[in-house]
């Protein structure tokens, strides 16, 4: 019998594979022809194994007039093999071509280990999971923070402490290069908002209060609201991806082996920028916002320039800067710490990453809208 | 048949770089069939970009790459994809996919490139991994595993759609010895067995001596290939001294056992 040794991926089909079965009592014989390629169209199986049921002793598997091979004939082979030590038949490979038995030798016995499966969990097992992980989440939050205030407090007595150059880079990223993002939304923010509340106060013809509506709101809620979700985004999220890439790279470990603090690394600099930045942006954006609303005002509903900005001065007292700008500083420092904290404790592996950038935008959503809540319910009593 | 189709690779005026920086130029060797095809040289010699380039990933700015008759580096569309299937790649790091499993990552080429049937590439994949010997750990996902570990599941990956042709890139890199050698074994059994031509991107000596049946050497200095012969041959009598001194593993400029032939 010819040795025809594997074919590899650069075989040319000449005539497609084929099986034929025939029994003779117990004895059943599997004839292969053809070029058993993976890229050729596979024959059906279902012959071979219906014939395999029907009180057979002994499979002799014949292969002398395939002209071709690869792994796919291999395979079928195994499977065939597999299936017969099952059932307790005889699988005879003698007539194979030598080359295609040796690999049926090399790998003798293959049984797929059983995949493991999951352990359900219970209800009150998983209740008291959930409620460790929030008291452990709820104490490596406060932990982190602790950490945090220490490195501002080395950084205020040592101000080398605090790596400048870093923290500038940042903060070129979370302010300058913020600002067309922060100020398109902004300014659209200020003319929904002047447009939504011109279709309620025009019907007692008080449109003119369309720029107390804006002004106030815009600097006491949505302008910090919204310059706060955009970095949660931009900012967090990048802050996030990287630390969860340098926890992945151990370059996290290099610096705790050097004796250094991530936090006063990593984690300051960042903090910093974002609070130092944040409230800046949200100036530019109020003022931005201010103007989308005068542009409504005037080009739409007709209000006069100078009647909508002596509105707005009027209306804003320095206390609503003071509670935006507030605002501000602890979204910035929420983010930011949001960002860093879930970066540092990612998985190591390129899920961990995303799933640490995902999850600090998630958190850091809701870490402004309750902590706005909260200004919001003090505010008022 | 042409003489290129005799080759596995024939790579022909190749410059190989990034944009500004040209790391290797006017590059030319052929590789036969079935032989473990050694590139080697210190560290920034370009090793690793060449291989980048050999497998497509960096499109060359001059030359062409020819595997097994055919040019790849013109190839585009379809005809680039098929020829795509007839290599794999072993990357350093193994490279497998995080989320998926040992057994999922092999299956994922076969499911998306052949139309086998379901039960037949669950064959396919234990097959590969008994062959790597990694058939015990089809269900762990690629962080259980060790280095070593990745790598045989990484080959095993390469060898999914039986290529002709097989790239590693230093496949020692952060293993021990005694892994080392046995992925060394078993890059040799892959060649046996089934034929496989393989190119080695490596500078680990004694993966070099025990596996090279070709070896060709690449330094900064010239930005190309110095030599191409069998090690053991290059390192007791190249004329060039930085050959000797690297397969002798000699301080850099000594000039190694054989001093007689020197041309720099």
């Amino acid at each position: 019998m010819e040795d025809v040794p594997m074919t590899g991926a650069d075989a040319e089909i000449t005539a497609p594979p084929s099986l034929r079965v025939q029994q003779e009592q117990g004895c059943l014989s599997v004839f292969f022809d053809g070029d058993w390629i993976w890229r050729a169209p596979q024959p059906s199986l279902m012959s071979l194994d219906k014939a395999l049921g029907k009180g057979v002793t002994e499979v002799f598997c014949h292969a002398g007039a395939v002209k071709q091979w690869d792994s796919s004939l291999l395979a079928l082979l195994l499977r065939l093999r597999r299936q017969c030590e099952e059932a307790r038949i005889a699988f005879r490979a003698d007539t194979l071509p030598p080359h295609l038995k040796r690999l049926l030798e090399e790998v003798p016995q293959i049984k797929p280990p059983a995949a493991p499966t999951p352990e359900q969990p219970r209800l009150f097992q998983s209740a008291g999971l959930k409620a460790i992980s929030v008291f452990d989440g709820a104490y490596r939050a406060l932990y982190f923070t602790g950490e945090c205030a220490q490195a501002l407090a080395r950084a205020c007595r040592v101000p080398k402490a605090l790596r400048w150059p870093e923290c500038r880079m940042v903060m070129q990223e979370c302010g300058p290069a913020s600002l067309g993002i922060v100020g398109l939304i902004s300014f659209l923010t200020g003319c929904i908002l002047a447009w939504q509340g011109a279709l309620q106060l025009r019907q007692f013809g008080a449109e003119i209060y369309v720029a107390d509506l804006v002004g106030v709101g815009l600097v006491r809620e949505m302008g910090p609201i919204m310059v706060a979700i955009v970095l949660a985004g931009r900012i967090g999220a990048s802050f996030a991806a990287h630390l969860a890439s340098m926890e992945a790279s151990e370059e996290v470990d290099a610096l705790r082996t050097w004796g250094f603090s991530p936090v006063q690394f990593l984690v300051l600099p960042r903090l910093m920028a974002l609070t130092c930045m944040m409230p800046l942006l949200v100036l530019y954006a109020d003022l931005l916002g201010i103007l989308g609303g005068l542009m409504v005002s005037v080009g739409v509903l007709g209000v006069a320039r100078s009647a909508y900005l002596s509105e707005t001065w009027q209306a804003l007292q320095l206390s609503d800067l003071q509670v935006g700008l507030l605002k501000s500083l602890v979204f910035a420092a929420g983010v930011a710490g949001i960002g860093c904290a879930t970066g540092l404790k990612a998985d190591r592996s390129a899920d961990g990453v995303g799933v640490a950038t995902t999850s600090s935008v998630v958190k850091s959503i809701l870490f402004i809208i309750v902590v706005d809540a909260i200004f919001g319910a003090c505010s008022h009593t | 048949m042409s003489a290129n189709e005799t080759k596995a690779i024939v790579v022909r005026n190749l410059d190989c770089g990034y944009e500004q920086k040209m790391v290797l130029l006017g590059l030319n060797f052929e590789v036969r069939h079935g032989e473990i095809f050694v590139i080697m040289g210190e560290s920034g010699c370009g090793k690793s970009t060449l291989l980048k380039h050999l497998v497509g990933l960096n499109p060359p700015s001059a030359g062409e790459v020819v595997f097994l008759g055919r040019d790849f580096s013109s190839a585009r569309g379809p005809e680039r994809e098929e020829i795509q299937k007839r290599f794999g790649v072993l990357y350093q790091s193994g490279a497998l996919w995080s989320s998926l499993t040992v057994a999922e990552n092999v299956a994922l080429p076969l499911i998306e490139h052949t139309a086998l049937d379901k039960k037949i590439i669950a064959e396919l994949v234990m097959l590969k991994l008994a062959l790597v010997r990694m058939d015990p750990y089809a269900h762990f996902f690629p962080s259980e595993l060790s280095g070593g570990m990745k790598k045989r599941v990484g080959l095993a990956r390469a060898m999914a759609l039986d290529p002709k042709i097989l790239f590693f890139d230093e496949p020692s890199a952060g293993l021990d010895p005694p892994s080392a050698r046995e992925l060394d074994d078993l890059m040799k059994r892959v060649r046996d067995t089934l034929g496989t031509t393989l190119v080695v991107v490596t500078h680990e000596l004694a993966s070099i001596f025990a596996i090279a049946d070709n070896a060709m050497m690449l330094t900064k200095e010239s930005r190309g290939l110095v030599e191409i012969g069998r090690p053991a041959e290059m390192a007791r009598q190249s004329p060039h001294a930085e050959v000797r001194a690297f397969l002798n593993r000699l301080p850099r400029g000594h000039a190694g056992t054989t001093k007689s032939h020197d041309t720099n």
